[in-house]
């Protein structure tokens, strides 16, 4: 930790984060002033107020359209990367057999209501159609929430159900928003606002919609979807029990 | 598209790659490597070098989009420090392969403020307030990525008076943007 004195005293502190944003720290300077921005909250805002208040520069030298070859390298680049959201789903899929396990019993659960006592009135049972496993930013092991989106029926909406993994801590969601990220577009929709206990959420036909497009669910803390975000999964869609 | 909407655009692209999607990378990549490519060769006119610099800074968005705060600052200001870090540690590195002469730069900004956008007409007001030796170094070292050394050696001043002139610059243009 920088804990030094002398990054409290608020005139080095200015001439540090104005020095930053100007370009003109020594290479391990630079270095200990970008660990402490990461240790200290403040100091960052300090370097981001300079950032701002020099970006106008920023518009001084001229546009250049930069060579082609540069953007296939770059999107080559970034789709070799194993980001963390972006793994390929089945191998990440693979990693969390806990989970698997779930989706599984959920399957055997299905087809078992589903094939019994034929003519008889059985009410419909919802269909169990995708799946999103939410793993925190820092996810390191076990992810801590499941959330499966029903289809409606003729007698009940379109929902989704969370449930908690109870071997990891439970993370608090209240006053935080749950967001679908469109599949094709990126664009982005707020599904619901979450509660703390919440395990059901009943879906209109837009919500479900959103659902059934999405790439990925994200919880994000608080009402802006630019805000902390608290988890992400990417959304399953599960296959139909009796399709090959 | 008018500044600010592609601002927000950019904006909201950057929120999207975030969390990791790709075909808005692709869309912020397509919206601001003009700009980030001529923000480069300020810096390294070497083109294909500023072409490798480029790849690399966009790379680093990719990977570092999380670290951006929308609440702090905007994203065009973050994808600019990011890019200029990435050029001058390049620099850095190497000697400078050309010469960066052109200082009608510093003369763009100071001298005529109606193509700017609104919210920079401030800075460059606040600019034309502070001494002029003070001006031409902050907007040189800014915009070329000079280092000391360079800018004692294209001032012709000692190191202790160009700080100077750096350090009381730089709090002017803070009292004045303030004030």
């Amino acid at each position: 930790m920088l804990r030094s004195v002398r990054y409290q005293n608020p005139k080095v502190r200015d001439h540090l984060a104005s020095q930053y944003a100007m370009g003109l720290l020594l290479p391990a300077v630079k270095r200990r002033v970008e660990k402490l921005m990461q240790q200290d909250p403040t100091f960052e805002r300090e370097v981001i107020a300079w950032q701002e208040r020099l970006a106008p520069l920023n518009e001084l030298p001229k546009e250049v359209a930069a060579p082609a070859y540069v953007k296939e390298k770059v999107m080559a680049q970034i789709q070799g990367k194993s980001a963390p959201g972006t793994k390929t789903i089945a191998s990440w899929w693979q990693s969390l057999w806990f989970w698997q396990g779930i989706a599984m019993a959920s399957m055997a659960l299905f087809i078992l209501l589903a094939v019994q006592p034929f003519g008889t009135s059985v009410p419909e049972i919802p269909k169990l159609s995708y799946v999103a496993v939410m793993q925190t930013a820092l996810a390191s092991g076990e992810a801590p929430l499941v959330i499966s989106a029903y289809g409606k029926t003729e007698k009940t909406p379109s929902r989704l159900e969370l449930r908690w993994n109870d071997r990891t801590d439970r993370q608090s969601v209240d006053q935080a928003t749950l967001w679908a990220i469109e599949r094709d577009t990126g664009n982005v929709t707020q599904l619901t606002t979450l509660a703390a206990g919440a395990t059901r959420i009943d879906l209109n036909g837009s919500q479900w919609q959103a659902v059934k497009n999405s790439l990925e669910l994200v919880v994000v803390k608080g009402n802006d979807f630019n805000g902390e975000v608290l988890m992400r999964g990417i959304c399953i869609q599960l296959a139909d029990w009796n399709q090959a | 598209m008018n500044q600010d909407a592609w601002k927000r655009e950019v904006e909201q692209r950057l929120a999207q790659v975030k969390l990791r999607h790709q075909p808005a990378f692709a869309e912020l990549y397509d919206l601001t490597n003009a700009k980030l490519y001529g923000l480069i060769l300020k810096i390294i006119p070497d083109e294909g070098l500023a072409a490798d610099v480029l790849q690399d800074a966009y790379s680093k968005i990719w990977t570092n989009a999380d670290q951006y705060r929308a609440d702090l600052g905007s994203a065009w200001s973050w994808l600019c420090q990011l890019t200029r870090n990435q050029a001058i540690d390049r620099i850095r590195q190497r000697k400078r392969l050309n010469e960066t002469d052109d200082s009608t730069v510093v003369e763009d900004f100071s001298a005529d403020t109606s193509t700017l956008w609104p919210e920079h007409v401030d800075l460059g007001r606040c600019l034309q307030l502070i001494k002029k030796e003070q001006q031409n170094v902050i907007i040189s070292s800014y915009v070329y990525g000079w280092s000391h050394a360079e800018l004692m050696e294209k001032f012709d001043a000692p190191l202790g008076t160009l700080k100077s002139w750096i350090r009381r610059g730089l709090q002017e243009l803070r009292e004045c943007l303030e004030a």
